[in-house]
C-alpha cells in the first residue's frame, strides 16, 4: 500500500546477506583481524536472551577493555566504537527489536526514517568530545518533527477529471511566548537529551547521555512555571485545500511543507498526501493511456460496426471501424485516454475486441455463408497430412 | 411562540450538522474525555499478554503517535479501499453505529482487541495488530457509538469492539511508572488502553486534534 521506501521484508534478506559477505572477507583477509559489526551480541560476549542488567555489566568490561586511552593496540578505538555502538541498539527494547529481526540494515533504515529521535530512554555512552575515535553520534542539529503521509484511495472519474478536497487540520503549535520560557541550561545536548558526567571506573569518567523531557534545545531548558505558557504547545486549525490535479498517478503526491505538529526545539514536519487508484470496473489504466476490452458479435468483426462509449467524465463518444476485425484486434483510439500533467492533451485508449462466435449455425446459414465467403477447404481436394 | 422558537432551533442544528463530523479517510487523534490523554501506539511490545504492539494513552498532544486513519470496517482487499458495500467512503461523515476501523498512521497496524487480559487492570487487551501493511483481521472492527446522526467532532463517544462488544477507555489510575514498569520503562507515565464491559464516564473519547478531509 506504501511506496517502497517501508518495506517489511522479513529476516532472510538482509543479515544473511551480511553473514555471507562477512565470511568472504574473512576468507581474504585471513592475517588481518577483522572487526565485524555483525553480530552485537558476540561483540559483547553475551547471549542473544540477556538481560538488560547483563548487557550493562557486558558492556562496562568491553569499554573498559578497548577504552582507546588505555588500549593503544591497533584497532583498538574502532572496536571501542562498535561497542559503544551495540550497547546503544541492544540497551534499548525498540532497536534491539529491529536489530534482531531486520539486522543492522533494518536499524538504519529505521534511523533514516526518523526513529527514535535525539536521546532513547536508557542510558547512552558515548564517548568524550575531544575524543575523536569514531562513534555514531546521531546528529542533534535541527531535528523536524516526523512527516504525516495520508492515503488518498480516488477513483479513475475522479482522476481523470480532477477533484478538489477540503481539510480541516487541528493541530498543536508552539505557543506564542515559549521562547520566554526557555531557560539557560549547559546540560542540555538537544531536544529531549541531557549529559551528565559519570564515573566509569577510578579513572575514568564519561559523559552520558540521558533522556530528559525538559531539555528542548542545545543549552536550553523548558521552565515548568512559566506563566507566559502553561502549556509548551497549544491547538491550531488550520484550513487547507487538497487540489488533485487531473491526470496525476499512482504514488504522486501532494505536500504542505513545515504544517504538521510543532513542539519546542523541533521545526514542523511536512503533510503528504498520497495518491491511490480505485479499480474501475470497465477500464484499466497505464499511466496515460486506458484500456478496454469488449467483445464484439462475429457478424460486425466482419462487417464493420459502430459502438457508442462512456468516457471517465460522462462524455459519449463514438469509435467506427470498417474494417474486418481480427481476433483480440487491439484499435489505437487517439486522444481519449487520461490527461496529461503537464497540460499537454491526452493519452490514448487502446480497444482490445474479442470476437464473439455464434454457439451454433443451421445448415441454411451455412449455406449461405459459403456461397458469400468462398467453399474454403470441403472443396473436394485430398490433403495431405 | 416558544413552540416556533424550539422548531427553529432544531432545524437549524440538523442542517449544519454534517460540517463538523468527522470523516472517513481522515486522520485523527481520539481522547479519553477524563483524562485528556490521547490514543497512542508506537513500535513497542509488552512482554505479557499477546506480546502485539502496545495501544496506550499518552498526554503529549504534540506526537505523531497518536494519529489514527478512519477506515471502512473489513474492507476486502490491498487493490481496493472502499469497495461496493464498504461501511464509509472518502470525505464522508461517519454515522453514529456504523462499523470503522483505525489504522494507526505511522506504524501501519489496526486497532484491535480479543479476549486476552490486560496486564495492568485485567480487563480485555487492547492493541495494535497487523503486519505493518494496514490489513490485519476481524478484531479490528469498531462500532462508532453515539445518539447523533454523525461522530461530531468534539463530542463524546464510544468505541465498541464489534467481536467482543466491549468499549475502549483508559483511566488514570492504571499508569506505567517506576512501580508497575519499572525504572527504565519504555512507555514511561502512559495510561494503558484496554476494552471493558461497562458503559462509562472511562469509555468515553473525543477528537478534535487531526487531518479532517471533507468535500
Amino acid at each position: 500500500m506504501f511506496p517502497t521506501r517501508k518495506t517489511t521484508k522479513r529476516g532472510c534478506g538482509n543479515s544473511t546477506a551480511a553473514a555471507s559477505a562477512w565470511w568472504k572477507c574473512l576468507l581474504l583477509l585471513t592475517l588481518v583481524q577483522v572487526v565485524s559489526a555483525a553480530d552485537f551480541y558476540k561483540l559483547l560476549g553475551i547471549s542473544r536472551d540477556a538481560t538488560l542488567k547483563e548487557i550493562k555489566k557486558a558492556y562496562r568490561q568491553k569499554s573498559l577493555e578497548y577504552h582507546p586511552d588505555k588500549n593503544k593496540e591497533e584497532g583498538a578505538s574502532e572496536r571501542f566504537a562498535e561497542i559503544n555502538y551495540a550497547y546503544e541498539v541492544l540497551s534499548d527494547q525498540e532497536k534491539r527489536d529491529i536489530y534482531n529481526r531486520h539486522g543492522e540494515e533494518g536499524l538504519k533504515r529505521h534511523e533514516q526514517r526518523g526513529g527514535g529521535g535525539g536521546g532513547g530512554f536508557d542510558d547512552i555512552f558515548e564517548q568524550m568530545f575531544n575524543f575523536g575515535g569514531g562513534g555514531r553520534r546521531r546528529g542533534n542539529q535541527e531535528q523536524t518533527t516526523p512527516s504525516v503521509e495520508i492515503p488518498l484511495h480516488l477513483t479513475l472519474n475522479e482522476l481523470y477529471s480532477g477533484k478538489t478536497l477540503e481539510v480541516k487540520y487541528v493541530r498543536q503549535v508552539l505557543c506564542l511566548q515559549w521562547e520566554m520560557c526557555v531557560k539557560q541550561a549547559p546540560e542540555c545536548h538537544g531536544p529531549g537529551v541531557r549529559v551528565i558526567r559519570q564515573q566509569l571506573a577510578p579513572g575514568f569518567v564519561q559523559t552520558v547521555q540521558q533522556a530528559d523531557e525538559k531539555c528542548v534545545a542545545q543549552g536550553k531548558m523548558w521552565n515548568p512555571n512559566c506563566k507566559a505558557c502553561p502549556e509548551r504547545t497549544q491547538s491550531e486549525s488550520i484550513d487547507l485545500t487538497i487540489e488533485v490535479a487531473a491526470g496525476l498517478r499512482v504514488g504522486e503526491r501532494i505536500t504542505f511543507e513545515g504544517v504538521t505538529d510543532e513542539r519546542p526545539g523541533y521545526k514542523p514536519g511536512d503533510l503528504h498526501f498520497v495518491i491511490f487508484e480505485e479499480p474501475h470496473a470497465d477500464y484499466h489504466r497505464d499511466r496515460d493511456d486506458l484500456f478496454k476490452t469488449m467483445e464484439i458479435p462475429l457478424v460486425d468483426a466482419l462487417t464493420g460496426f459502430s459502438i457508442t462509449l462512456t468516457h471517465l467524465d460522462g462524455e459519449q463518444f463514438t469509435v467506427d471501424v470498417n474494417e474486418v476485425t481480427d481476433c483480440d484486434h487491439v484499435l489505437r483510439v487517439h486522444g481519449k485516454g487520461m490527461p496529461r500533467r503537464n497540460g499537454r492533451g491526452f493519452g490514448d485508449l487502446y480497444l482490445t475486441f474479442e470476437v464473439d462466435f455464434p454457439d451454433e449455425l443451421s445448415a441454411a446459414q451455412k449455406e449461405a455463408i459459403r456461397a458469400i465467403l468462398g467453399d474454403g477447404s470441403s472443396s473436394g481436394k485430398n490433403e495431405e497430412l | 411562540m416558544f413552540l416556533l422558537l424550539t422548531i427553529l432551533l432544531a432545524t437549524l442544528g440538523v442542517s449544519s450538522a454534517d460540517e463538523n463530523a468527522v470523516t472517513c479517510g481522515s486522520v485523527i487523534k481520539i481522547q479519553q474525555t477524563d483524562t485528556g490523554y490521547f490514543l497512542n501506539s508506537e513500535t513497542k511490545n509488552l512482554n505479557a499478554g499477546s506480546g502485539q504492539q502496545i495501544v496506550t494513552f499518552v498526554s503529549d498532544a504534540a506526537t505523531h503517535n497518536t494519529l489514527w486513519w478512519v477506515r471502512p470496517a473489513d474492507h476486502a482487499t490491498p487493490s481496493s479501499e472502499y469497495p461496493a458495500g464498504a461501511t464509509c467512503r472518502l470525505a464522508e461523515p461517519i454515522k453514529c453505529g456504523s462499523l470503522i476501523r483505525l489504522t494507526h498512521q505511522s506504524t501501519r497496524r489496526n486497532l484491535h482487541s480479543h479476549k486476552v487480559e490486560s496486564v495492568l487492570s485485567k480487563q480485555q487487551e487492547v492493541t495494535a495488530f497487523g503486519q505493518g501493511d494496514g490489513f490485519g483481521d476481524g478484531g479490528d472492527d469498531w462500532r462508532v457509538v453515539c445518539h447523533d446522526k454523525y461522530w461530531m467532532r468534539g463530542a463524546p463517544v464510544r468505541l465498541q469492539h464489534k467481536d467482543t462488544g466491549f468499549f475502549l477507555g483508559t483511566a488514570k489510575s492504571l499508569e506505567f511508572n517506576r512501580d508497575t514498569c519499572g525504572s527504565h520503562c519504555p512507555i514511561m507515565n502512559h495510561l494503558e488502553g484496554f476494552a471493558r464491559k461497562e458503559e462509562d464516564s472511562h469509555s468515553l473519547l473525543k477528537t478534535e486534534m487531526g487531518i479532517h478531509i471533507s468535500k
